[in-house]
């Protein structure tokens, strides 16, 4: 489900992008120093939005450290570190290792069971230190399974749940800012769970997998239906992240979620075209 | 109460971005880990607060005030907002003695009600009271055959309160389909289509490309037309040319 917060990198800046890949490799470095080198996989745009997000809000002391590393050996890279990304960092591995064992119990899938082998022992360490954004988590898994067990109809019944998770995850620490960050994380996840859904509809029909849009796919409004709902998404979840106190990286955020957000979703609803011609 | 832009010493025609500015640097002089152990700590940490609460003001009042003020996020339930209500002319009506075309019957809906079934009555009196399950559970219990549009349109209402905002954009759609002749249904629709034009106008200024210009049209001229119904003050006459 993840991967859909990217950057839309024709319009930014370069010291911009140059600034989102330290938060991108500072994440990348945090994840293989606090949870094991193997957890690098755990690593995604959505953690990397809020490692900037929680660090434009919070302006933690921040480390910048050009290294190398094994992904790339020759050129030095610029990598951040600080609170937030740290908490990331641990989120990674927790929201991973959830995700992987769900995949190994759900479909028997051998992969996912090794790999979440990798991620089990800082899985652990990072409940034991975020209990809240653990038991989110173990919540969200349990819900899910739930609404897809009974073929919910309701096109927010899962989509809440991850937004819900979200919203929890967003929540760093316990202020002033904790209800514009829920709204904002409830919003944001709503989007990515529907937005998934709008890509895998083919493969989901084929496999019979759960997908509320499933039903409502083969209207001829359909595509500009889906456009709308997801809007009313980010329109929603912008209104929370334009409140929030942001001056740092404002744009590169603004970037993602006005822009880069859509980008997911703008290739699939191609891929629907071009196979509605044939 | 003070005003808030004294509070942050900047002018209400300030940008976003001087406002979140000025609340920042006064935040970090007025922080209580800042000030540990001065004499005025407890003077500062009023300040502090007040610089707080200042700012919550101003952005929220920005951010689209009441729209996002009944959408808060962690399951509290709150009082409809007025424009929700059953007659969106109402006031209207009320100021300017009387309603020129008889009665709010001309428009369907004083007929419809009559017409409610017990469930759907009841439907409609725990929404008013935000009790958004409950209206869900008395219309899940209505026929299917039974579903007419005002039916969609209780439900478009209930599931919003729900946040279950795409839910309940599409019932919306339902009920204007169904009877497109209803104001009421057609001013819910693009109250909930309202925010995404906001969001897409934004999205051209960091490269999204305007998708589907007919569709962005259709619901700017649509939120145009909702504010001018429920917009407060001299416009109030406006509608009346766009809604006939």
């Amino acid at each position: 489900m993840l991967g859909v917060m990217t950057i839309r990198k024709d319009e930014l800046k370069f010291r911009e992008f140059d600034r989102y890949r330290g938060f991108y490799c500072g994440l990348c470095h945090a994840i293989g120093k606090r949870c094991g080198g193997a957890c690098r996989m755990a690593l995604s745009f959505e953690m990397t939005f809020m490692a900037m997000l929680l660090t434009s809000l919070y302006e933690p002391q921040t480390s910048q450290d050009m290294r190398r590393c094994a992904f790339h050996p020759v050129h030095k890279r610029l990598m951040l570190g600080n609170d937030a990304i740290d908490y990331c960092a641990d989120l990674s591995a927790l929201v991973s290792y959830y995700d992987l064992r769900d995949g190994w119990e759900d479909e028997r899938r051998a992969d996912r069971l090794a790999e979440s082998a990798l991620l089990k022992k800082a899985a652990i360490r990072a409940g034991e230190a975020l209990p809240r954004q653990k038991e989110a988590v173990e919540r969200y898994v349990s819900s899910l399974h739930e609404i897809e067990r009974r073929n919910d109809e309701n096109l927010d019944a899962a989509a809440n749940l991850t937004g819900e998770l979200l919203a929890e995850l967003f929540v760093f620490k316990k202020d002033v800012y904790e209800q514009d960050l829920r709204e904002m994380g409830f919003y944001l996840g709503k989007f990515i769970y529907l937005c998934d859904c709008f890509e895998d509809i083919e493969q989901d029909i084929k496999k019979k997998n759960y997908n509320p849009l499933i039903a409502r796919s083969s209207s001829a409004s359909f595509e500009q239906e889906s456009r709308q709902m997801l809007e009313d998404m980010m329109a929603r979840a912008c209104r929370a992240f334009e409140c929030l106190p942001l001056i740092d990286d404002a744009p590169i955020m603004r970037n993602i979620l006005y822009s880069g957000i859509w980008l997911r979703f703008e290739s699939a609803a191609e891929k629907r075209k071009a196979k509605g011609k044939q | 109460m003070t005003d808030p832009y004294q509070v942050l010493g900047v002018s209400p025609t300030a940008s976003d971005d001087e406002v979140k500015k000025a609340y920042r640097t006064l935040c970090k002089k007025y922080h209580p880990d800042a000030n540990v152990g001065k004499p005025d700590a407890a003077q500062t940490e009023k300040k502090f607060m007040e610089v707080q609460q200042a700012y919550e003001e101003i952005m929220h009042r920005r951010q689209g005030g009441g729209q996002r003020a009944g959408s808060g996020y962690n399951g509290q339930q709150q009082q409809r907002q007025p424009q929700y209500e059953d007659d969106p002319f109402a006031s209207f009506w009320g100021a300017y003695g009387g309603n020129p075309y008889g009665n709010a019957g001309g428009y369907g809906y004083g007929q419809q009600r009559q017409d409610d079934s017990i469930e759907m009555r009841a439907a409609k009196n725990y929404i008013d009271t935000g009790h958004y399950a409950e209206a869900l559970n008395a219309l899940g219990s209505v026929a299917p055959e039974k579903c007419n549009a005002r039916w969609y349109y209780l439900s478009a209402l209930a599931q919003s309160g729900l946040h279950n905002n795409a839910q309940a954009m599409e019932y919306a759609r339902q009920a204007a389909s169904m009877e497109p002749s209803n104001m009421q249904y057609q001013q819910l629709l693009s109250q909930l289509q309202g925010g995404g034009s906001w969001y897409s106008q934004q999205g051209e200024e960091y490269g999204r490309r305007p998708q589907n210009m007919s569709s962005l049209c259709t619901s700017i001229m649509l939120l145009n037309l909702c504010c001018m119904c429920c917009g407060g003050g001299r416009m109030m006459y406006y509608p009346m040319f766009c809604c006939l």
